[in-house]
């Protein structure tokens, strides 16, 4: 049966992209699913770039719009990921959501996962992308704003009757004690806490996710736990050595 | 001009009908199925780390 999960915050840059092509491009290269994420965020999107380009001749926009097929828009990245970018003009265009549960009902046959990177803010695109998900993960970064963000959008889903999977605290250096209390304030599970650190930031302009091109970074590790939490299955081909260093972490 | 003229203008410029793609049909749904597991549909372009990672 096809999961159909979307990346959500409150806020906006904390990391949803980045967590949304790091699962997916795991998914499908390292779990050998058939994975399609989907770039729900038709104003200022970014999923297309940060695998490896931004120019596509069909997008989501052109989907919403009747101009293009669902077929028109599936790209494919390296890892075995499928990509439906948006577009980077959104010419007034609205993700909603009856529209993108018919596009999510064609992905279905075909997929394990479907993944939907939501847009920021709690705004109405982003309501529509709750709404056409059966589950969903919260990205949010250490700072009260964002938090506080997080909180409402939790609360929102939880109103929706969707599924929690948790939530994935990113650019966050914090001591576990520090991690039980954000998971007391907010009343969810915390699925991963993806420390901080120069890797990530290389290989977004390298255009490849770190859990590929940086595989054993502290982050590349925390994205490898997230993934196991998230498939409840073991990580595939973890070697040795990070097997060691995963006792330690 | 009155609106209402001009809205009527507008609206006898306009095409009938809007020419909008099929999202569902036999043909189209084969297209989608080879694209997503027949790796049918166009590559993202690669930077040489994105290539080499995945060699």
């Amino acid at each position: 049966m096809t999961r159909v999960i979307g990346i959500v915050s409150g806020k906006g840059g904390v990391g949803k992209t980045t967590v949304t092509a790091n699962i997916g491009a795991s998914l499908a290269f390292d779990y050998g699913n058939n994975v399609v994420a989907i770039d729900a965020n038709v104003t200022s999107s970014s999923l297309g770039l940060y695998l490896g380009n931004y120019r596509f001749p069909a997008t989501l926009n052109d989907i919403l719009v009747g101009k293009a097929s669902v077929a028109d828009a599936v790209y494919a990245h390296p890892s075995g990921l499928k990509v439906i970018p948006s577009s980077h003009n959104s010419n007034g265009v609205a993700v909603n959501s009856k529209k993108m549960k018919e596009i999510i009902k064609f992905l279905k046959e075909y997929t394990d996962f479907i993944l939907l990177d939501c847009p920021p803010t709690l705004g109405e695109e982003t309501k529509a992308g709750i709404d056409s998900v059966d589950e969903v993960i919260i990205v949010a970064n250490p700072t009260w704003a964002s938090l506080l963000e997080a909180k409402r959008t939790i609360e929102y889903v939880k109103s929706k009757k969707k599924k929690i999977l948790g939530l994935v605290l990113n650019n966050a250096e914090l001591e576990p004690e520090d991690v039980e209390k954000v998971k007391k304030a907010l009343k969810v599970d915390i699925l991963a806490v993806i420390p901080p650190d120069d890797n990530v930031q290389k290989s977004t302009d390298k255009r490849v996710p770190v859990i590929h091109l940086y595989g054993r970074s502290r982050p590349a590790r925390a994205y490898k736990k997230l993934l196991e939490k998230i498939t409840g299955q073991t990580f595939p081909n973890r070697g040795i050595i990070e097997r060691i260093i995963g006792w330690f972490d | 001009m009155d609106f209402d003229l001009f809205l009527e203008e507008m609206r006898k410029r306009a095409p009938k009908t809007k020419k909008f793609r099929k999202t569902s049909g036999k043909k189209v749904m084969e297209k989608l199925e080879s694209a997503i597991l027949d790796d049918s549909c166009t590559e993202i372009p690669q930077t040489n780390d994105g290539r080499r990672a995945y060699k």
